[in-house]
């Protein structure tokens, strides 16, 4: 329970830290603003030409071209409610969503891009991966902690020719927050939403998005949602509050400390077997034979009532500075989750409140869109990144990685793109199961390697635009 | 560190995965819009030796053919009908087995309205109003006729 303690004490640290810093911006904010005014009279607009793109725009709220589909949260309308990322992916054409509760996302959701899941596809916030090493039942990424409260948008890139980012196979998901605006009006844009429906379900969440002086913007939201389930013991209860900061500096910088935490506490679904004494005729079938994707693989009984309780926390902060022909990034990052988990084992015994812990840290230095020649805009970067499991094994993987891609414009048609990407991974993971036996653990290995990535666009009319890429990719070994 | 690894079984090199997606926007006059999509997808995999009784090919267990229905009808000013259908092709199960390819339709109506300078929002829908029998995962049965509303303030 001591670690249950310390991870409320980190979290409202944090929350604190982001309110304290966003009331001492507001009152020296005024100050600011004239500086600021000031500089918009200097500033010039700089238009730079990137020739014809072709935007399919099927609906409010959806554009898709040759590089991506985006989906802008605030206009996206689907029949029922857009409560986390999940509900928007079913809806979205070449990407697979299999549930095993539809009335809420849940961890044991699995998502693929051209058949391929989690362990081979990138998900994002910000631009930084958020996937896990997968440990202690293969929770690569935890769908339920994804809420949509302070989304501003989610980018979907198909395929893996893009090195900017790492470890993409499949495709990435890159949620992109709302942090503030720029601003001098001093009202805030408030949202409160309230839902009821079947099984017992209800949500509420209520934002706030504004910004002081021109200064700093901000972005504050919590939500909670809470259903019974449909399946037996399948309830779930997920808290959730977020925050975000965009300072607005000289020179159009800016400078961004960000926030996501959620507190799920699920249940495991239950044999629910007409055979058995503790049958339940008001809740649905379910056999000891179903398939496991995620959840390991041994039945859960209605006596305890099997469940977890997980803590997620998000935690960035982001420099970006205009500088020359680009603009440098430095973003810093770090991911937590705790998890306390109380199931039958293989041999049927009941353990309660077992801890897991996975942790991800790293830092993303990029000098990105720079303008060369009239012709090219380059991308150049590198990230350093370790994935652990604090409790027993903190660092299983430590990433180097550095990156360049250019995008070439040849006349009004044609654009290539080629780039590379270096991996450096130094592992400490286990043997395969296969034929190793037990035990098999103190697998210890590095892997270096260059991946290179070619992609032409082809603009045949202002309506149509043809593409084809060819890349090599690498991914973390996952369980 | 000792954990468990999972049961899936395939590597990118004995693995591919080929198909064709295709998406269309439709647009019937001011008030109808509605995005289409169907994906297919096959995938051949060599044999490695490691095949076992247990081991499964994520893959397998998804639809080689699919189709995403995603419409909205303008009924009256900030009066919207929404309407998602999917169907969903026929699949393997992880622990052998196939599933019978199924169409769900989910409904909503959203009615935005102003006043008193704020803005006001209702929505009502209802998930599976066919009331089809369908699993996403094997061994899942999902559930029927999910109605629910959404009430929403804007200042």
């Amino acid at each position: 329970m001591n670690w249950k303690s310390r991870d409320t004490k980190t979290r409202m640290l944090w929350m604190v830290v982001l309110l304290a810093i966003g009331i001492f911006t507001m009152w020296v904010g005024s100050d600011l603003c004239l500086a600021e005014e000031e500089r918009k009279i200097k500033e010039e607009a700089k238009v730079i030409p990137i020739g014809t793109i072709t935007v399919m725009a099927p609906q409010p709220g959806v554009e898709i071209t040759t590089e991506k589909t985006i989906i802008r949260m605030d206009e996206f309308k689907k029949p029922g409610e857009v409560r986390t990322l999940t509900d928007v992916l079913t809806e979205i054409g070449g990407i697979d969503v299999m549930r095993f509760n539809p009335l809420m996302a849940g961890p044991g959701d699995e998502v693929s891009i051209r058949g391929l899941n989690e362990g081979r596809m990138v998900i994002e916030i910000d631009g930084r991966r958020i996937n896990h090493t997968g440990h202690y039942g293969r929770y690569i990424v935890d769908w339920s902690t994804l809420n949509m409260d302070d989304i501003e948008s989610i980018e979907i890139i198909r395929g893996g020719h893009s090195v900017l980012h790492p470890f993409a196979i499949a495709g990435v998901i890159n949620i992109i927050t709302k942090k503030g605006k720029k601003t001098d009006e001093v009202k805030p844009d408030v949202s409160v939403k309230a839902g009821y429906g079947k099984f017992d379900t209800y949500t509420l969440s209520a934002s706030v998005n504004g910004g002081v002086a021109n200064t700093v913007g901000y972005n504050f939201s919590a939500s909670k949602q809470e259903t019974d389930g449909y399946l037996r013991n399948n309830f779930q209860k997920t808290d959730s509050i977020n925050g975000h900061l965009t300072f607005f500096l000289p020179n159009d910088a800016t400078f961004t400390l960000g926030a996501k935490y959620s507190d799920v506490n699920y249940g495991f679904p239950v044999i629910n077997d007409p055979s058995r004494a503790d049958y339940d005729p008001d809740y649905p079938k379910y056999f000891a034979d179903r398939d496991q994707l995620r959840h390991i693989d041994w039945p859960q009984y209605a006596e305890n009532n099997p469940h977890w309780d997980k803590h997620t926390t998000y935690l960035d902060g982001m420099l970006q500075v205009p500088l020359g022909p680009g603009t440098i990034k430095v973003h810093g990052y770090f991911t937590g989750g705790r998890r306390w988990t109380s199931t039958y084992t293989a041999m049927g015994t009941f353990e309660k409140d077992l801890f897991v812990d996975d942790e991800t840290k790293g830092i993303i230095i990029e000098y990105r869109d720079i303008d060369l020649f009239d012709n090219h805009r380059v991308t150049v970067g590198t990230e350093y990144q370790e994935l652990g499991w604090p409790d027993e094994n903190p660092i299983i993987y430590k990433v180097k990685s550095a990156y360049i891609q250019d995008v070439i414009t040849l006349g009004d048609r044609w654009t290539v793109t080629p780039g590379f990407r270096y991996y450096h991974v130094d592992m400490d993971t286990y043997y395969s199961q296969f034929g190793a036996g037990w035990p098999t653990d103190g697998k210890e290995q590095e892997e270096d390697g260059f991946y290179p990535s070619l992609k032409v666009d082809f603009q045949a009319t202002p309506d149509t635009a043809l593409y084809a890429a060819v890349s090599r990719s690498y991914r973390l070994p996952c369980p | 560190m000792g954990t468990f690894g999972s049961n899936c079984l395939y590597n990118i090199d004995h693995f591919k995965l080929y198909g064709a997606e295709l998406e269309a926007a439709i647009r019937l006059g001011e008030r109808f819009r509605a995005t289409a999509a169907y994906v297919y997808q096959k995938y051949d995999v060599d044999k490695t030796g490691f095949e076992d009784n247990w081991t499964y090919y994520l893959p397998a267990l998804l639809p080689k053919h699919k189709v995403k229905l995603l419409a909205r009808y303008n009924v009256w000013p900030d009066g919207w009908l929404q309407l998602s259908s999917r169907y969903v092709g026929g699949r393997k199960a992880q622990k052998g087995g196939e599933l019978d390819d199924y169409i769900t339709v989910d409904v909503g109506f959203e009615q935005k309205f102003k006043f008193n300078r704020q803005e006001y929002m209702a929505n009502f829908f209802c998930s599976n109003v066919t009331g089809t029998d369908y699993e996403e995962i094997p061994g899942y049965e999902m559930p029927k006729y999910v109605w629910a509303f959404q009430l929403g303030v804007k200042f």
